[in-house]
């Protein structure tokens, strides 16, 4: 039996325009489950977006109340929801937002410095930790205009990540990323969740959708299905020590050479079974 | 011109805060501009009219009685010499009673006082009542008196007030009935002090008064044949030709009074008029942070101005014309503000600058002074708009923005104990142009109220020591006073054992005579104890009979200097002393000299000193009150009296002035501060929106935001608050010395105390902190949704 960390119940959110209400999210009743890597699928303007922002903290929600730890977070003061923010949730966004006159390592140094449990030498080193992990060490000292999209994104994951998160919230991580990138960071986030990270991320991108454990369709602000796949470090030949060790130098077909080391039936029956079910949900 | 017309409009609807600000500005400045140089050159005018009305002339000498065996017979050989003095074209002589006012409202009022009949037909004043109202030929009963209106604020009498009149046993109790502008000697500055009373009370104060309370006297008014001969030739030639200043109390010309009465006014105008070239400098600076940051925020829809054919010049114009539009309406928006201003400045300095002032704005001189700062303000802005000839249609259309690298010495890591702190500095250092001119205009401000504060302690307190030593030879705390000499000359050993068994002490003398220096009346100070003296900026004391020493002023003003030789002279007798040292006196506003005991006698030989005051420099300054305590136990009875000097000038009207004026420089200090505030600010929400979001979704709450965007201005504002104390450190003695010469000291060791710099500083870094904290009330507003991508 699945913990529930987060619930959301009879959740709504509507817009007035010009006169006439829009309803975004219709009565959505949704249960997140501790260690699950969950997707959210759909087409564009479905809610999925506005879905993560609600049940996350980042938007109040028309209606319907969000609970977390026994309690419910869409009437929490803006100075309890930044607590949420700094040290029970995480967030990735589509646009790599990082701090520009902060180095990456400050970036993710920030928000751990927030938490006073911590001492300062504790965040650094699961900071260095961190940015071992996501080979970033050559890049810490650097500002985010001087990296690549993906160092930056993975910066911004670290940072996320910082204060261990009961939740990782993950909005389209991969939609302003080549290939590569894209390859890089979610392997990141499949790493993340091997140790443990419960993650719910948003996605139109088929490739990232693989790496969930639950996959959850919207569809004009309701949830239309959802399935269960086996968590993808399950697959056989996933090794994230030896996967994520990547060179910046490397071609961008390197994703790809890498990709291969998974078993490719196994994969391929993967993307079958997504795709099958996507497409009995009219995507 | 149509399409002109089209931009300009856009321009306005679309930076309306910029121009709101602009036009603040330039309201501000005008509301000053007009208020002070209509109150400066009102009173000018006013004063030079008001001189001519009175009927009295170019030089006027006060002759007493005791300095003369026969007066009657003087007075007519001082008539023959003056009808025959071939510079002087009239000559009047007006009989006046010179007396003395013990005590007003519990001031001791040290000065002889002059009295004129009210009906003289020789000389006209204007009479005022209560209310300030001009009266026509008012009847003055008996016991009743009319005094300047200075009165108001020397001894807090208004009309309907008594005081006594004479000396000892001999006085007269009159009641002030009204008030009267006299613009000669009518200035608060001035000890010399005439008043009016009826003919009824002249001749029972000469019945019944002895001649130790009074004394007949005559005032020569003396008008110059040639009106381009300069005063000082003027006063000299008449010395030369009469000798007649030999034998007067004091003389003094229409300039010097002219001088007096205008001292005040010009001193605290002047320190407005700096303060308010200050303003339109930082007005100038915010302007141009304006213009760029509309240029920037407009950056887009210049590109496609530029794209649809528009060219740089007419865009440039077009941004000129709105901002010189807003600065125009800003300044007539001022005039009609400034007027009723004008009205309660003068009620202020009425009584200050002793003359009845016109309160209505001085539009010539304010229109000039407006259009040079337009002038300057034009040039400013074609220098600030010429980057948009810099902008390409493809870069305005990109929104011309640049990644941030910076790399800066100053950058500090990000501290987890001071997280907010090294945040906000962080964010300070990689953006240090947008901070440039709250750094400028801190460090202006402080500049200035380093500068009052100093000024200000100088009003109270330990340090108001210095504004006495500017003043007087020596720095006394303690005075001995009797009311008869003979007491106090017969106690004098007694009193000083007392002292010496508290404390080590030097006893000082001193007196003030005028007497002729190079053929002009010229205040000087005797004193049996050169060495005291402790103002001497250059050479050395006066240890001889034959020395003296000189005000700087003074020795610029003669074109002497130490080791050259004067010559001093008293009625017939006439010596030469060598000047051996320049002090920085603002005795006699700057004209005065100081010789010793021995010197004087030079020229009275048979004088014979008696002493009512002696002066104590007590060394153990904690003892004074003890000391002060023992002696009026001991002798009060005798009339003999201690006081301790604490120096404080209290409620005069220097200190509040002062005072007064500081609080005008704090008031637009905290509007120009919470000005610059807004514009630096808009600026930066608009590039830092982002930054907001990321760091509210990395758990930061909106207080903190708010704490760290403040705390940015406070460290903008040290940097500048730093800036501010290096100039005043380095050009405040300047400053200082250049306001100070109008009461004609033209040398001060400035050595600022420690709160008149702390002050500041604190005062603006709360300034900035305050301000900078509720405008960013905005970043509540800031939603992480700025994050999302729809």
């Amino acid at each position: 039996m699945k913990k529930t960390i987060l619930e959301a119940k009879n959740l709504c959110k509507s817009f007035a325009n010009e006169g006439t209400q829009v309803h975004i999210l219709n009565n959505i009743d949704l249960k997140l489950y501790e260690g699950d890597f969950t997707v959210v699928m759909g087409a564009s303007g479905s809610g999925k977006s506005t879905l993560l922002y609600n049940i996350s903290g980042m938007d109040k929600p028309s209606e319907g109340s969000v609970i977390f730890n026994d309690e419910d977070i869409t009437g929490l003061s803006e100075k309890k929801l930044a607590k949420l923010r700094a040290f029970s949730f995480g967030f990735v966004f589509q646009q790599i937002h990082l701090v520009n006159n902060l180095t990456l390592l400050e970036n993710t140094l920030v928000p751990g410095y927030m938490d006073k449990d911590k001492t300062k030498q504790q965040v650094q080193e699961r900071a260095d930790m961190l940015f071992e992990k996501m080979s970033l060490l050559d890049a810490k000292d650097r500002l985010p205009s001087q990296v690549s999209g993906g160092e930056a994104q993975r910066a911004a994951i670290a940072r996320a990540v910082i204060n261990e998160p009961a939740i990782l919230f993950a909005d389209e991580p991969t939609g302003a990323l080549n290939r590569s990138n894209t390859g890089k960071v979610l392997d990141l986030m499949s790493m993340l969740n091997k140790e443990g990270q419960s993650i719910l991320m948003v996605t139109h991108d088929i490739k990232a959708a693989l790496r969930a454990n639950r996959l959850i369709y919207i569809e004009d602000g309701k949830i239309g299905g959802e399935m269960e796949l086996k968590p993808y470090f399950e697959l056989t030949g996933f090794d994230m020590d030896s996967r994520f060790k990547v060179n910046d130098n490397e071609d961008k077909n390197s994703y790809q050479i890498r990709e291969k080391e998974i078993n490719k039936d196994e994969l391929k029956d993967r993307e079958a079974q997504v795709n099958s079910w996507l497409s009995s949900m009219n995507w | 011109m149509r399409d002109l017309n089209l931009i300009i409009k856009g321009n306005f609807r679309k930076n309306k805060a910029a121009y709101i600000t602009v036009f603040i500005l330039m309201f501000i400045v005008s509301v000053c501009f007009v208020t002070v140089l209509s109150v400066v050159n009102n009173t000018k005018k006013h004063n030079q009219k008001a001189m001519e009305d009175t009927g009295l002339g170019d030089m006027l000498i006060w002759c007493g009685e005791y300095n003369f065996e026969n007066f009657e017979e003087a007075k007519t050989k001082f008539n023959e010499k003056l009808s025959d003095c071939n510079v002087i074209s009239e000559a009047k002589a007006i009989d006046v009673i010179e007396t003395y006012i013990p005590d007003i409202n519990g001031t001791d009022y040290g000065n002889t006082v002059f009295i004129i009949d009210y009906k003289s037909e020789q000389v006209s004043y204007k009479i005022y009542d209560k209310d300030d109202n001009l009266v026509t030929s008012p009847h003055l009963n008996k016991g009743e008196i009319i005094v300047p209106i200075s009165f108001k604020v020397l001894f807090d009498v208004n009309i309907g007030d008594t005081f006594a009149i004479g000396r000892g046993d001999d006085t007269l109790d009159v009641k002030i009935a009204y008030f009267f502008e006299d613009p000669y000697m009518g200035t608060y500055l001035m000890g010399i002090k005439t008043l009016l009373i009826s003919d009824e009370d002249i001749s029972y104060i000469k019945d019944n008064f002895g001649g130790y309370a009074y004394a007949n006297s005559v005032l020569y008014s003396l008008k110059k044949s040639d009106s381009k001969m300069k005063d000082i030739e003027f006063e000299k030639r008449v010395n030369r030709d009469t000798n007649i200043s030999a034998y007067a109390w004091i003389t003094i010309t229409k300039n010097e009074c002219s001088t007096y009465m205008m001292m005040m006014v010009n001193i605290f105008s002047g320190i407005l008029l700096g303060f308010i070239i200050m303003l339109v400098i930082i007005a100038i600076i915010v302007l141009g942070h304006n213009i760029s940051n509309s240029i920037e925020k407009d950056y887009v829809n210049y590109g496609i101005y530029k794209a649809i054919g528009i060219t740089n010049s007419k865009l440039k114009i077009s941004i000129m014309c709105g901002y010189i539009l807003t600065c125009i309406i800003g300044f007539i928006a001022g005039v009609p503000v400034a007027i009723p201003l004008i009205k309660v400045v003068n009620k202020i300095l009425r009584p200050v600058g002793g003359t009845y002032v016109e309160s209505k704005a001085d539009m010539v001189s304010s229109t000039l002074a407006m259009l040079l700062i337009l002038f300057f303000v034009g040039i400013y802005i074609m220098i600030k708009v010429a980057r948009i000839s810099r902008v390409t249609p493809v870069m305005a259309l990109n929104d011309g923005r640049k990644n941030v690298h910076f790399s800066s010495i100053l950058k500090l890591p990000v501290s987890k104990r001071f997280l907010n702190t090294s945040l906000a500095y962080r964010q300070l250092i990689s953006r240090k142009k947008q901070y440039i001119s709250a750094v400028i205009i801190t460090a202006f401000l402080v500049v200035f109220m380093v500068l009052i504060n100093q000024m200000l302690s100088w009003m109270s307190g330990g340090d108001a020591k210095i504004m006495t030593e500017l003043f007087e030879p020596v720095a006394y705390n303690m005075v001995v006073s009797g009311e008869k000499s003979e007491d106090l000359e017969a106690k004098k050993d007694e009193i000083n054992d007392l002292i010496a068994n508290e404390s080590e002490y030097k006893i000082i003398h001193a007196t003030n005579q005028y007497v002729l220096l190079d053929d002009s009346k010229i205040s000087c100070q005797i004193i049996d104890n050169p060495e005291a003296i402790g103002n001497i900026v250059k050479g050395r004391t006066c240890l001889y009979d034959n020395e003296i020493l000189m005000t700087e002023y003074l020795s610029k003003e003669l074109g002497v200097g130490i080791g050259d030789t004067v010559v001093v002279g008293d009625h017939e007798e006439k010596e030469d002393y060598i000047i051996t040292g320049l002090t920085a006196s603002g005795n006699d506003a700057g004209k005065s000299f100081i010789m010793n005991f021995d010197g004087y006698e030079r020229l009275a030989k048979d004088v014979e000193w008696t002493w009512r005051v002696a002066y104590y420099v007590v060394k153990d300054e904690d003892k004074v009150d003890d000391i002060v305590e023992l002696i009026n136990g001991k002798y009060g009875d005798l009339g003999i009296k201690a006081e301790r000097e604490d120096y404080d000038m209290g409620n005069n009207p220097i200190s509040v002035a002062v005072k007064g004026i500081s609080v005008v420089i704090y008031t637009l200090s905290a509007i120009f501060i919470m000005i610059t505030v807004i514009l630096v600010s808009g600026k930066m929400f608009e590039r830092e929106k982002k930054d907001y979001g990321i760091l509210k979704a990395c758990g930061f709450d909106v207080g903190k935001l708010r704490s760290q965007f403040a705390v940015r201005f406070m460290i903008a504002s040290f940097a500048g608050s730093l800036l501010g104390i290096i100039i005043a450190l380095l050009s405040g003695e300047k400053i200082i010395e250049m306001i100070f010469s109008m009461f004609g000291v033209m040398h001060i060791d400035l050595v600022f105390g420690a709160p008149a710099l702390i002050i500041p500083v604190c005062v603006v870094a709360l300034m900035f902190y305050v301000f900078a904290y509720l405008v960013s009330r905005r970043i509540k507003k800031v939603s992480t949704r700025v994050l999302v991508v729809e």
